[in-house]
Parts: structure tokens; sequence; C-alpha cells
């Protein structure tokens, strides 16, 4: 029977994506381990996962069971604050790239196409060459003009892109955001021009990385990523609408400028949360969804909590390999998203997905 | 015509773009039950009124009005909210592009989103829908394939599908029967008259003339930036008008099934210029 082996075939593809859920589930899991384990004094998972229990469930383990006291320090001290603050701005990243290639319905889109990095990076640079200090005791200075310049610049682009006189909004959005992108970023080249005491710090900071965090900044970016990813997965049916584009989508009831703005509203905070907390660090919004796409396919509804995931794991691997990779050097984060995420992405260019060609007119 | 139920209407329609009227003039309605063909050559404004009727385009003169109940007063389309005008009116659009390799199933649940709206999923009711849509356009079997792996045919009835899914009053079709082969053309087009006879009032548009004589109990005739005529199929189809209208040549005799207009196009260059092996008639 034809018609029971489609509709079986239908049940095969909601199995896969089930399948591909729990997949990024546990890429998650065990990539947040493996963060724990490497560093300059490597770690065994075991030793890590009773280190973990140790404070997380205490009286639980057995005798032979205790944890090494120096493992629990090393974890808990040291590592697990790092691996969670790389953790949510990878996921704030992952979900804020699913929204963007969703609202421009392009895989190419990632979270800085609103030109929000270059907003950040000001606000970063501007900090540092002034020598502000904060007014909070929680968050540096940088962080806060960072958060500050991501949102500023994501409001600037919206309100020139809703002011144009374009057919498209949504291509006036992107076009906006590189102009106004390319114009702030060369405003950060001027400050670094002028005043170069700083440049080491300025480098580092605009090439994303983690050291010395601690777990007062994962207790200031959690809040705003959980914020974002939350307003995201709300988005999840008007972007699958929008798939079909905006005609098919406004005939279908969908209120595409509602849908403009709380997208752009929620990628910036997601994306404003990850930069004051990380820097910029480039290729992990634009490679999670692609590999979220490949476990549990184009649906939003699964798609955006599973970019979250897979942007997670991935910058938290990036991180450890960051900070151990040329121990005690530390290199800038982006500059690893970048080495390894760039040929991982054009492997998964080359894959071929079923499916994947643009549909053909019909000869 | 007594007893008509409106659906739709334009008085003193005109309808175009900023700085570019297309329509001007535009006298029309829709009532229940009713399937109206909108003809007229490319570029004459037949997409263009779809959607200044479905309020997508806000008129540039006169009203486009709709009942968003069954007898109830007609308003106008613009004044509407989206969901509300969705759970009226339901289009189906020439062309669309999906983005993304989502399933037949996804494609037409996009359907329910008007009655779902946006923290819903879709309920019981809603998935009947997508079921009864799906069948009664014939890609039941379809249901688990990619939208962007289907032909061009294949995909026009999945927009059918997720038309009939919003379970409109108004199905407003831009050239449904495009890209069909014969045999679906026909199939759509009998679901259009089904539809009809359960009270949805329909319009199309099409450029094939004898299609829109077998389908329509109206036929609007579009041209020169306003309706020309609009009547019974017999009355509107003629050589006059065709030549009028298109600037084609055509003779106009009788449908073999019965008392419907059939065009035969005669263009001057088939004897000018005739296919080989062909003896002239």
């Amino acid at each position: 029977m034809k018609a029971a082996r489609e509709a079986r075939g239908a049940v095969d593809i909601r199995r896969r994506a089930l399948a591909g859920a729990t997949a990024a589930a546990l890429a998650f899991l065990c990539a947040l381990v493996a963060s724990l384990c490497i560093g300059s004094s490597p770690l065994p998972p075991g030793q890590v996962l009773r280190a973990l229990a140790a404070r997380l469930l205490p009286g639980l383990l057995g005798q032979g069971m205790l944890a090494d006291p120096m493992a629990v320090v090393i974890v808990w001290d040291l590592r697990l604050a790092r691996s969670l603050l790389a953790g949510v701005a990878g996921a704030a990243l992952g979900s804020a790239g699913a929204v963007m290639q969703g609202l421009f319905r392009n895989p190419l889109a990632d979270p800085y196409a609103l030109g929000v990095s270059s907003g950040a990076s000001l606000g970063a640079v501007a900090a540092i060459a002034l020598g502000l200090g904060s007014p909070l005791v929680a968050v540096g200075a940088t962080e806060l003009l960072a958060f500050a310049g991501a949102l500023g610049s994501a409001l600037l682009v919206y309100t020139i892109a809703r002011s144009s006189r374009r057919q498209s909004q949504t291509a006036s959005l992107l076009l906006a955001g590189a102009a106004v992108g390319s114009f702030l970023g060369a405003l950060v080249s001027l400050i670094v021009t002028i005043d170069s005491r700083d440049l080491q710090r300025v480098f580092f900071w605009l090439l994303g990385g983690f050291g010395g965090k601690s777990w007062s900044d994962l207790g200031a970016a959690l809040p705003f990523a959980a914020l974002s990813i939350g307003l995201s997965a709300l988005l999840a049916r008007p972007l699958d609408l929008l798939g079909a584009g905006e005609e098919a989508a406004s005939s279908l009831g969908l209120e595409i400028e509602r849908t403009r703005k709380l997208a752009v509203a929620a990628s910036s905070l997601g994306v404003a949360a990850a930069v004051s907390a990380g820097g910029i660090i480039g290729f992990v919004g634009l490679l999670g969804p692609h590999l979220a796409r490949l476990l549990v396919g184009p649906g939003h509804r699964r798609l955006i909590p599973a970019s979250a995931l897979t942007g997670a794991a991935l910058l938290m691997v990036a991180d450890a390999i960051a900070r151990s990779v040329a121990s005690p050097l530390e290199l800038p984060v982006g500059i690893v998203t970048a080495l390894v995420g760039a040929p991982l992405f054009l492997r998964l260019l080359a894959r071929r997905l079923p499916g994947d060609a643009p549909r053909q007119a019909a000869p | 015509m007594s007893g008509r139920i409106l659906r739709l209407a334009a008085t003193g329609l005109s309808c175009g773009y900023p700085g570019r009227l297309v329509l001007s003039g535009i006298e029309l309605d829709l009532a229940e039950g009713e399937v109206l063909a909108l003809i007229g050559p490319n570029g004459s404004g037949k997409t263009t009124l779809f959607r200044t009727l479905s309020g997508e385009l806000r008129p540039l003169a006169g009203e486009a009005l709709v009942a968003t109940q069954s007898g109830s007063a007609l308003v106008g389309a613009q004044g509407l909210s989206r969901a509300a005008r969705a759970r009226v009116i339901a289009r189906v659009l020439q062309a669309e592009s999906p983005s993304w390799p989502s399933t037949v199933r996804e494609y037409v649940e996009a359907g329910t989103f008007a009655s779902t709206g946006w923290f819903g999923s879709p309920g019981l009711a809603e998935a009947r829908a997508v079921v009864e849509a799906m069948k009664a356009t014939g890609i039941a079997e379809l249901e688990g394939r990619r939208v962007t792996e289907l032909s061009g045919g294949e995909f026009r009835l999945v927009l059918i599908a997720r038309a009939l899914a919003q379970k409109p009053a108004v199905l407003l079709l831009d050239e449904p029967a495009a890209e069909l082969d014969i045999a679906r053309q026909m199939e759509v087009l009998g679901l259009l008259r089904e539809l009809s006879g359960r009270g949805v009032a329909v319009a199309l548009s099409v450029h094939d003339l004898n299609l829109a004589a077998m389908v329509a109990d109206r036929v609007a005739l579009l041209a020169r930036g306003s309706l020309i005529a609009v009547g019974r199929p017999r009355e509107v189809i003629t050589a006059e008008s065709v030549a009028a209208a298109y600037g084609a040549s055509v003779v106009v005799g009788d449908h073999p099934a019965g008392d419907l207009p059939h065009i035969v196009h005669i263009p001057d260059w088939l004897d000018r210029n005739p296919p080989r092996g062909r003896g002239r008639g």
C-alpha cells in the first residue's frame, strides 16, 4: 500500500526529529563534561562527574565514590562557571542565529546580520579607551557598554528600516544592518587608531574569550540569554509561516510587522548577552542552526531549542580548546570557532540533504 | 439574481501601488456558492485585484468589502486584523518558493495558524482540517514528502490544500490550474465546484478561457485598467470581447457537453507558416 508507506514516511520523519533532539541534548551534556575535563590539569570524566555530584547532591555518594577534593575545587571554582558561561553565550548565539535565518529566509544570515557586533564592539572599545569604571559591582564597564552598544545598534537599524519606503522592510533591515555595521565598525577602528594604549585588550575582546570569567558574569548573562531564547521559542510558528514568504504568511493571518519586531528584539537581546559575556565570537550562530537543522529538520518549534543546544555545545568545546591547546597561553575563542567551524561548515555544505535543493520551477 | 448572500464586494474600487494605478472603477461582488473567474491579459490586474479584495493591499479609492459571517453586513477588509481576515478569506498565490525543506503536512498545517494563533498549537479540529484538505486535493500520500522535492503541479496542490485547511468562506485562487496536467486540472476545477456547492464563495484567475467557461458561474474580464465585462460565460467570452481585450483572433463555438462557449484559436500565422504536414483546411 503506497498510502501506508507514505504515512510511515511521515512517522519516520517525526521519529528522526525526536532522535535528533535527543542527539542535540546529548551533545550538549557531553560538551559540558568534556569542557570540564579539558584543561592544564586534565581530569577523567568519572572524576568530573563525581566532583559535580559532590556539591550538587552531597551525601548521595557512597564511601568508595568520594570525589577528589582537588577535582572538586578545579571543577566548581575554576572551570564550571566559565564553561556554563560559554554554554549560555553559545545557546544565545545559536537560537539568535536560527531566528535571523528564519526572519531573512536565508541560511546565510547570522546573529550579527543587524550590525549588532559592531555596536557591541564600539561600546566595549569606548569603555576600554576611556578607562571607564562600572557603576555596577557585578559587571565590568566593558561588558556593560558592549551590551548597551549591541541593543542600541539593533534599535537604530530597526528604526532606519522601519522608516524606509522600500517594499520589503525585511530586506531594508538587512541592508540597514550592513550599513550601520560598517559605520560603527569604522568608528571602532578610529578609536583604536587614535588611542592605541590598550591595543592588546581591545584585540582580545574583539576576537572573543571567556578568560577570567566567574559566577557573577554567568549571573549577569543568564537572564538575558534565557529571555532571548524564550522569546525566540514564541516565534517558532510565525517563523515557520514566514518560510512561505511574506505575502503567503500574511494571507495565513500572520502580522508580519509584529513578527519582525519580536525577532529583532529576541535576537539582539541574546547577542547582546553573548557579546558582553565573551566578546565577538563568530560562526557559532551560523553553524549551530545548520547542525540543528540536520538533526531535527527545518520546523522552528524544534529548530530553535536545538540550535541553542548545538550552539552551546560548540562554544563550550571551542572554549575548552582555546584555553588548553596552547596552555599556558590562551587563544581567543573566536579564532578557534572560525578555524574549527569554517571547515566543518564547508563539510556540511558539501553534504547535500534530501530536499535541500532550492525548489525548481516545473519545466 | 435573488437570494444571493454577498461575501465580497468592490464598490468604485481603484487599486494599485504607490504611484501606479492598476485598476479603477471596479464594481464587482461575489456571493456564497458562486464561482467567479477573472480573465484578462497578462498585467491586467487580476492579482492586484485579489490582493485588494483580500485586504492585503489598501484600496487607492472606493472600497473592498467583506462579510465576516454569512449574511452579516459588509465591512472594509482593511479594517480587519490579519487573523480575522484569514479566518474568512484564503488565498492561493500564483507562485511561492518555500525557504526550508518542510514536510507537506507541516506546510498544510500552516493553514490552521489563524484559528490557533501564536501560542496555540494545532488541536484535534485543526488536525482533522489538515487531513481533510490533503484528501480533498488528492495529496494525502505526499504527507511526508519535502515541499522542496515536489513537482510544480504537486506543490500547487499543496498550496490549495493549505488554503482549504483555513476552512475559508471565501477562496481566492491565482492561476490554480497552472502547472497541472489536464487530469488534475479537471480534478481541481471539480473541487472548486464542489466547494461552491457547500456555500464557499470562490474566485479564481485563469488564463485558459475554456477552463474559465467550464468552471465559472460568472466571468469577469479585465483589460486596460478596468472591468470590461462581467456576466455569464456565454455573454462575456465572445470573439469580439477576446479580440478587444487580448488582440487575439478566436472563434467561439459550443462545448460538446452543453451550453458552454468553447473557443478555438485561429492565429494569422497558421496559414502563413503552418506546421509541416498540415493540409490546408
